[in-house]
């Protein structure tokens, strides 16, 4: 019942003085749309850098001979049962088997070291962006007279000072020990966005990749893409299941590239610094605002104290003050950050603006748009108002512990 | 003894400033129930002072106060806030209302306070604010009216819960003599017919004259009455 009028008191107050709740309140506002565009954005960010390394080449999960991610060498080759590794996994959207070996390769003009990699090309398509990276010439086909065809990055067509449709050899040693070479002639040029990529990989069609090594039906590695990056625990483990876990190497994507976990962590980490100052930021705001408000309501404090209000109770109707500025910065932080979000959801950020060598994380579109977690929100709009509303209890004792004799003598 | 509300044994308070002043210098003396009592003096001679130790916001240096036979210089904090919510009722010379509540809010405070129930909580502000007249201003805020009309809702507060005592610090000090006048005749109709206990403090001669006893201090010391 007493707690009501205190309520009521606080509530009040936030009224009277609306000029400077207005000002504490849209501190806390922006501090909020802060915190939630920024981290909206920097989820969409680290999502689209996981989409496109996992699109771009690495797959959600790799399969290999056990010791081929830490040592590739052509030794290391399986023969797989897609059907007995697969069968009844449904979180598979795309499977793609690859030879992949290291070659010298040579033009007329020139030659280099590269990567060669022999694909599935139909079912490259689903598993990886290749198909879509040609940026001049044709993809690889699947007829017989294509089997020669080849891929090539786009730095390297240029380093090589290729021309299209130019034959390319690439050399390597087989399984036997003896040396493999093979023409091929270059249908296709590729911009995956990614300068390791174009700058050194060559692909080729799986079969003849097998041919120039004398691999048979084996291969280097199984990528998998799934339905959902969410999938990979429980789909890792399932396989797993069924290989012999002495012979066959099963790796999802933050295995592979544990950089980008690192990357994505330090993010993490620049990210609650980041909440922090904006923390910090909010509660000196509010607490100034309410340093002044009881400053000038020194006389009141004290006749209310005069009358028998309980130290305690003055603390609590301070806090309220304090907690309603928060609930009103939360409220207006929320609608900013969803007209903010709204735009960016539009038009996305252009990563390239900021920093050029973007598209070795994000690929070509180096917009990022926001993604929005419920549970981040949650957190930021806690900080808010705990904050806020925490920083108010110094001068919320400062008001309780008043001395009523002076505070009344102020008249 | 049944009918002293307040009795001060050799009281003394000594401010500890810059120089060391006895603002009230060895008081005894005692209020009677039912009484309307009027501390004079001149200015500094230590009225608020001695009003501020009866009524339990400060703390003597030396000596005793008894309200209803309790000595209240031994009370912590926060049992003399609740003593002084049940026993006391408050007068000060302005600003006594909380600027965000309107008059009946204000009144009704100690009510909240005290934990009253609704039904009697409404009937006893009704009925204070039909006695002193408040009912047209019951819903406005305290800035929005009168000094003169501020201090009869500053007596219908202190009055509303039927303390031991009122005690008023110059509570005309900011009114005009009418004003003043209407609020003394008021204070005085509610001690002749409730039988409510007042000290006064003042230095305006209408007042003491409304006063049945005054007592005159100088330089923190009784010089007449008691
Ligand atoms: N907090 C304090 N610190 C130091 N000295 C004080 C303090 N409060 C009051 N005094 C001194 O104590 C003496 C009595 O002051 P008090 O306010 O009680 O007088 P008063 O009779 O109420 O005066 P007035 O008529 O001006 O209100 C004065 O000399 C005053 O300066
Ligand atoms: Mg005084």
């Amino acid at each position: 019942m007493t707690d009501k009028t205190f309520i009521l008191i606080a509530w009040r107050n936030v009224r009277r003085n609306g000029r400077r709740s207005f000002l504490a309140v849209l501190i806390a506002s922006i501090g909020l749309t802060t915190l939630i565009i920024s981290n909206s954005l920097y989820d969409g960010f680290h999502e689209k850098m996981i989409e496109n390394a996992v699109r771009i080449y690495m797959g959600h999960i790799q399969i290999h001979e056990k010791g081929f991610h830490q040592n590739p060498t052509i030794d290391k080759r399986f023969e797989p049962s897609e059907e007995h590794l697969f069968n009844g996994i449904k979180t598979i959207r795309a499977s793609s088997r690859r030879v992949k070996f290291q070659a010298m390769a040579s033009t007329a003009a020139s030659s280099q070291a590269v990567i060669a990699i022999g694909i599935e090309p139909e079912k490259e398509k689903e598993a990886s962006i290749l198909k879509g990276s040609v940026l001049s010439g044709d993809y690889l086909g699947t007829s017989e007279e294509e089997s020669r065809d080849c891929l090539v990055g786009e730095y390297l067509f240029n380093n090589l000072r290729m021309e299209a449709g130019e034959k390319l050899v690439l050399v390597s040693q087989a399984v036997d020990g003896s040396l493999a070479a093979d023409a091929f002639r270059v249908a296709g040029v590729c911009r995956t966005g990614n300068p390791d990529i174009d700058r050194s990989f060559v692909w080729i069609p799986l079969s003849s990749a097998q041919e120039m090594l004398g691999y048979g039906n084996s291969v280097s590695e199984i990528v998998l893409l799934l339905n959902r990056a969410a999938d990979v625990e429980h789909t890792q483990k399932k396989i797993k299941q069924r290989v012999d876990a002495e012979k066959i190497e099963v790796l999802n994507w933050q295995e592979i590239a544990p950089d980008i976990v690192q990357l994505i962590a330090l993010d993490i980490a620049m990210q609650r610094i980041l909440m922090t100052v904006i923390a910090v930021i909010v509660a000196v705001a509010i607490m100034n605002v309410m340093m002044m408000s009881i400053q000038e309501r020194f006389t009141e404090f004290g006749i209310m104290s005069a009358i028998g209000t309980r130290p305690g109770q003055i603390v609590m109707m301070v806090l309220w003050e304090s907690f309603f500025l928060g609930i009103l910065g939360v409220a207006g932080g929320l609608i900013l950050s969803s007209a903010g979000l709204v735009f960016f959801y539009l038009h996305g950020v252009n990563l390239a603006s900021f920093s050029a060598g973007v598209t070795k994380f994000i690929g070509l579109d180096t917009r990022v748009f926001p993604i929005l977690k419920s549970q981040q929100v949650i957190i930021s709009a806690f900080i808010v108002l705990a904050s806020s509303t925490l920083i108010s209890l110094f001068p919320a004792l400062r008001a309780a512990h008043m001395d009523t004799v002076k505070a009344i003598r102020h008249i | 003894m049944e009918n002293t509300v307040i009795r001060l044994k050799e009281v003394v308070k000594i401010y500890d400033g810059e120089y060391k002043v006895a603002a009230v210098n060895g008081i005894s003396m005692s209020v009677e129930r039912g009484s309307f009592s009027c501390i004079a003096g001149p200015s500094g001679s230590g009225k608020t002072s001695l009003l501020n130790l009866m009524g339990g916001l400060d703390k003597p240096t030396s000596g005793d106060v008894f309200i209803e036979d309790k000595n209240i210089a031994k009370f912590s904090r926060t049992k003399l806030s609740d003593f002084r919510l049940k026993k006391l009722g408050f007068v000060f010379q302005e600003l006594n209302l909380i600027p965000v509540l309107t008059i009946r809010e204000n009144i009704e405070f100690p009510l909240l306070l005290q934990g009253w129930d609704e039904t009697r909580k409404k009937k006893a502000v009704n009925d204070i604010i039909e006695e002193l007249g408040l009912e047209k201003l019951s819903e406005r805020r305290p800035l929005s009216i009168s000094g003169g009309q501020q201090q009869r809702a500053a007596v219908a507060r202190a009055i509303v819960s039927n303390p031991a005592v009122i005690l008023a610090d110059e509570p005309t000090a900011n009114l005009d003599s009418g004003n003043a006048r209407s609020l003394i005749g008021l204070m005085n109709r509610l001690n002749r017919e409730k039988g409510i206990t007042f000290v006064l403090s003042s230095h305006d001669e209408m007042v003491l004259k409304e006063a049945g006893s005054i007592i005159y201090l100088r330089d923190g010391k009784i010089i007449q009455g008691a």
